[in-house]
C-alpha cells in the first residue's frame, strides 16, 4: 500500500469511564443500579452489570434481570458537571483536554509523554493522580479510569475499552494501531463519521467480518464502492482518523465573542448569549462552505479568571449544542472549590478548532422546506432550549412485534428534521415481522404495563399452558385496585418467542384482545403467569 | 448583551422594510370561516366552518376520544402542517400513523407541568396544532395559552379533562361498538363510534355524527344508513 504524508495519525489518549452516568446520578456502592435514556440501559453500576444488566438492554428486560434495580434518570448536565473536577485534575497532566463527552476526555501525548517519560509513564501518572485525588469517595464505584494510549482517536477509544479488560491502562505501540483494531469486529464502527447501521450491516454479507480484513481491502477500491462512508471507515480500519488532518487553521475570522458590560453570574444567560454567538459563528461558516467538529470555548470574569475547554462533537456542531456545551462548562466551573470564578462572566468566545468541509442542507427542487417546516424547526430549537434535549422527541421507524416498540422516540436535538420522511418510514428491508397484531393499533401504549388480573367464570386466574392452550375463558378483568369487569368478547392467545438466540432479550409470552362490557378495549399479555396491560384501544 | 443582539439581529432597512409594510396594508380581510385547517371530509359535519377553526381549544372526550384526536389532526398534518405532542408520553405512534397522520411533522414533547405553560406557549407558536393531555394548566395560565392560541392561529386539542381552559368545541365520544371479535376467536378489528359535538357560539347546536374509525379495511368513513353486507368464506363483500 502507498503511503502518503496523511496516512499518519496523532497520538493521542482516551481516559474514560463507561459507566460515567452512574457516578454522577448518585449511585452507591453495591447498590444495582443504571441509568435509562429512552427506555434503555446506558450506564449500570458493577452490580448491576454482575446481574446482566448491560447498556441498550430495554427497561423491562432489565429489572427482569434484577429485580431490584434502582432507575436513575438521565441527565447529561448533571454528567457533565460531575466530570468537570475530574477534567479540572487531568489539565494538571496536560493544559489542553479535549472533553468528547461527560465520562471521556481525549488529549494529544506528544508532549505530556515527552515530559513524563514515555507513553506509559504518562498513563500511569493520569491513572494514580486521577485515583489519589478523589479516592474512592468520590470516584466511587467507578473505579480508575480506563486509559488508552494509541496511534488516532478510534484506536486509542478502543484500547480505553476493550471488554472484560482487568488493567486499566493499555499503550498501543507507536505504529501498531492497525494490528490492534484487526481483531475487533466492524460492528465497533458504528456511529462513526456517518457510517450508518445500514453500510455495517452490509459488510458482513461481503465477508468482511473484521477491521483487519477491511483494512486489507484496497482503499482506493472500497472508496470507489462506498463513497465517503467507506473511505471513513477504512482510514479508521487502518488506524488512521477518519479524515486526514487538516493541513491549515481555521481562519481566524471564524471566531465570534461578546464582551458584557455587566458581568453575568449564572450561567443561564451565557447560554443565551452563545446560542446567538453560535448562530452568527454558523451563518460564516456556512458562507464559505464549512462544518465544525471541534470547537474551544474561552470565558472570562470581571476579576481577571480566564477558563478554556476544548469541546467535540461528531459528526458536526449545531447551534444548540455549542450552546449547550458553554453551559456545561460554566456550570462545572462555577462548582470548582479551588479555582472557581470569583465574579461574573465579562467576556466569552466560541473559536471552531476543528473545520471540515460543510455538506450542508440541501434544498429540495420540488416542495422542500415549506415555511410551516422553518416555524416548527425553530419552535422545536425553543423548546430544546427550555426543556432539554431529552424532553424534545421525535419518531423513527423501528419495527417491532409490539405496538410500542415498532416507532420509537429519539432527541429531536440529533435528528435530521428537514426530511424525517424516511426515518419514520416502514423499511420493508427490516423484515416482516410475522405475528405481529393487525391493526388498527392501540391508541394507548402503556410505558410501564400494569400488572392485571385476568380470571374465569369461577373465580380462578386464566393460564395458558406451554403449548398455547388456555385453561378457562377469561370472565373478569381488574386492574389491580379495582373491582373486577366482566369480559363480553375475546381473542387469542396469540403466542410469541422472540429474541431466543440472546438470553438477556429473551421473551416468551401470549397476547390476547378483550373487550369489556364498558366498551373498552384492552391488548393483554401474560408471560410466565403474570398478566399485564400493554396496551388500550382508545 | 445589547452589543450581541444589535449584531444578530439587523433591523430590515430600506426596501426591505418599505415591501414589508406595503404587503401588510395590502393584505386581504380574512373572515372567520376561511381561517380553516383542513380536516378529512368525514369530520365536517363536526364542526360550523366544515373544519378546524383556527385559534380554538377542541376537547376530546370519552372511550375512543385519543385515537378521534388522532385522525382529526391527520388532515392537517398531511396537508403540511405539524404537529406537537405534550405530556402524552403513552401515545401510541403507530396508530397515529395508521389513522393517517404523517409521523415525519410529528414532535413528542415530554413536559411536566411546572414547565406546562411555557412549553405550551412556545409550541403554540410554533406548531399548526397541538395536542395536550389533561390536567396540564391552571387559571392565569389557561388564558393565556387560549390568548396566544388565538393570536398565533394555532389549533389546541386536549385529550381527556380540559382543566382551566375554555374550550370552544367538545367532541364527546357516546358510544363504541367493536368488530370482530367474538367469545375466545376473532380480533379487534373495526370500530364504530357516535359523536356528538357541542360548543360555542356558532357552535351552540349540537352535532351528531357516527363514523367507523376504522372499517375493515382501515378507513375512516361516515357509517351509511343500515348497510348489510354479505361476506363469502374469503371474507369478500358479495352484497
Amino acid at each position: 500500500m502507498i503511503m502518503s504524508l496523511l496516512d499518519v495519525s496523532e497520538r493521542v489518549a482516551v481516559v474514560r469511564w463507561p459507566d460515567w452516568a452512574v457516578v454522577a446520578a448518585g449511585a452507591k456502592p453495591g447498590q444495582a443500579a443504571a441509568v435509562f435514556h429512552a427506555n434503555r440501559v446506558v450506564a449500570a453500576t458493577p452490580v448491576a452489570r454482575a446481574d446482566g444488566v448491560v447498556p441498550g438492554l430495554r427497561r423491562r428486560e432489565a429489572q427482569r434481570h434484577c429485580p431490584g434495580l434502582v432507575i436513575l434518570p438521565h441527565d447529561l448536565e448533571r454528567d457533565a458537571r460531575a466530570f468537570e473536577p475530574v477534567l479540572r485534575v487531568l489539565e494538571q497532566t496536560t493544559p489542553l483536554l479535549e472533553a468528547t463527552k461527560p465520562g471521556c476526555c481525549t488529549f494529544a501525548t506528544r508532549g505530556p509523554s515527552r515530559y513524563y517519560g514515555g507513553d506509559d509513564a504518562l498513563a500511569e501518572r493520569v491513572s494514580t493522580h486521577v485515583s489519589a485525588t478523589f479516592g474512592e469517595d468520590t470516584l466511587g464505584i467507578a473505579g480508575p479510569p480506563q486509559i488508552g494510549l494509541a496511534d488516532g482517536v478510534f484506536a486509542a477509544w478502543l484500547a480505553a475499552a476493550p471488554p472484560g479488560k482487568k488493567h486499566p491502562v493499555t499503550v498501543i505501540a507507536r505504529g501498531e494501531s492497525a494490528a490492534f483494531l484487526a481483531s475487533f469486529s466492524v460492528a465497533v464502527l458504528a456511529g462513526r463519521d456517518g457510517i450508518d447501521d445500514r453500510f455495517l450491516s452490509l459488510l458482513p454479507q461481503l465477508g468482511v467480518r473484521s477491521l483487519g480484513q477491511l483494512a486489507a481491502l484496497p482503499r482506493s477500491d472500497f472508496a470507489a464502492r462506498f463513497g465517503h462512508v467507506g473511505r471513513a471507515a477504512h482510514r479508521l480500519a487502518s488506524g488512521l482518523d477518519a479524515r486526514p488532518p487538516v493541513a491549515r487553521q481555521p481562519p481566524p475570522d471564524l471566531s465570534v465573542s461578546c464582551v458584557f458590560d455587566d458581568p453575568v453570574p449564572t450561567s443561564g444567560p451565557v447560554a443565551f448569549a452563545a446560542k446567538q454567538l453560535a448562530d452568527e459563528m454558523f451563518e460564516r461558516m456556512r458562507a464559505r462552505g464549512l462544518a465544525c467538529t471541534q470547537i474551544l470555548v474561552t470565558a472570562q470574569t470581571d476579576h481577571g479568571e480566564q477558563h478554556d475547554r476544548l469541546w467535540r462533537h461528531e459528526p458536526a456542531f449545531q447551534p444548540v449544542t455549542v450552546a449547550e456545551r458553554v453551559r456545561w462548562q460554566l456550570d462545572g466551573w462555577a462548582q470548582a472549590l479551588l479555582d472557581g470564578p470569583t465574579a461574573g462572566i465579562t467576556f466569552l468566545r466560541i473559536a471552531p478548532t476543528e473545520v471540515i468541509a460543510g455538506t450542508g442542507q440541501q434544498i429540495g427542487f420540488w416542495g422542500g422546506r415549506s415555511q410551516a417546516d422553518d416555524r416548527a424547526i425553530r419552535g422545536v430549537a425553543r423548546l430544546v432550549g427550555q426543556l432539554g434535549t431529552d424532553a424534545v422527541l421525535v419518531p423513527e421507524w423501528r419495527g417491532s412485534r409490539s405496538p410500542g416498540d415498532a416507532i420509537a422516540l429519539v432527541s429531536a436535538a440529533s435528528a435530521d428534521l428537514v426530511d424525517r420522511d424516511a426515518a419514520v418510514q416502514k423499511e420493508p428491508t427490516r423484515g416482516p415481522w410475522p405475528g405481529v397484531l393487525p391493526p388498527p393499533s392501540p391508541a394507548t401504549v402503556w410505558a410501564d404495563p400494569v400488572a392485571v388480573r385476568v380470571k374465569d367464570a369461577k373465580g380462578a386466574p386464566v393460564r395458558v399452558s406451554g403449548r398455547g392452550f388456555v385453561s378457562a375463558p377469561p370472565a373478569t378483568f381488574a386492574l389491580l385496585d379495582e373491582k373486577p369487569r366482566r369480559v363480553i368478547a375475546w381473542g387469542g392467545p396469540w403466542p410469541i418467542e422472540e429474541h431466543w438466540w440472546d438470553p438477556q432479550r429473551y421473551r416468551r409470552c401470549a397476547r390476547f384482545h378483550i373487550l369489556l362490557d364498558s366498551g373498552e378495549a384492552h391488548l393483554i399479555v401474560v408471560e410466565s403467569g403474570v398478566w399485564r396491560l400493554e396496551a388500550t384501544y382508545d | 448583551m445589547a452589543a450581541v443582539a444589535a449584531t444578530i439581529l439587523p433591523e430590515p432597512r430600506g426596501d426591505a422594510a418599505l415591501l414589508a409594510r406595503a404587503a401588510q396594508l395590502s393584505r386581504p380581510v380574512t373572515l372567520a370561516g376561511d381561517q380553516v385547517l383542513p380536516t378529512l371530509p368525514v369530520f365536517a359535519p363536526l364542526f360550523p366552518w366544515g373544519g378546524l377553526q383556527r385559534g380554538t381549544i377542541v376537547a376530546g372526550a370519552g372511550p375512543a376520544a385519543r385515537s378521534l384526536l388522532l385522525a382529526l389532526a391527520a388532515g392537517p398534518v398531511a396537508a403540511g402542517a405539524w404537529v406537537a405532542v405534550l405530556g402524552i408520553p403513552t401515545l401510541g405512534l403507530l396508530a397515529a400513523s395508521e389513522l393517517g397522520l404523517p409521523l415525519s411533522r410529528l414532535v413528542s414533547v415530554n413536559v411536566d407541568a411546572v414547565q406546562g405553560a411555557a412549553a405550551l406557549g412556545a409550541a403554540l407558536d410554533a406548531f399548526d396544532v397541538v395536542v395536550v393531555g389533561s390536567g396540564f394548566l391552571h387559571g392565569s395560565d389557561a388564558r393565556r395559552v387560549q390568548a396566544r392560541a388565538r393570536e398565533r392561529g394555532s389549533v389546541l386539542l386536549t385529550v381527556g379533562d380540559p382543566g382551566a381552559l375554555e374550550v370552544d368545541s367538545t367532541l364527546q365520544v357516546v358510544s363504541v361498538q367493536w368488530q370482530g371479535l367474538y367469545d375466545g376467536h376473532g380480533y379487534l378489528r373495526a370500530r364504530q363510534i357516535s359523536i356528538v359535538a357541542t360548543g360555542r357560539r356558532a357552535a351552540t347546536r349540537a352535532r351528531k355524527l357516527s363514523l367507523w374509525l376504522p372499517n375493515t379495511s382501515g378507513q375512516i368513513e361516515a357509517v351509511k344508513e343500515e348497510v348489510i353486507a354479505i361476506f363469502d368464506r374469503n371474507d369478500h363483500v358479495l352484497a
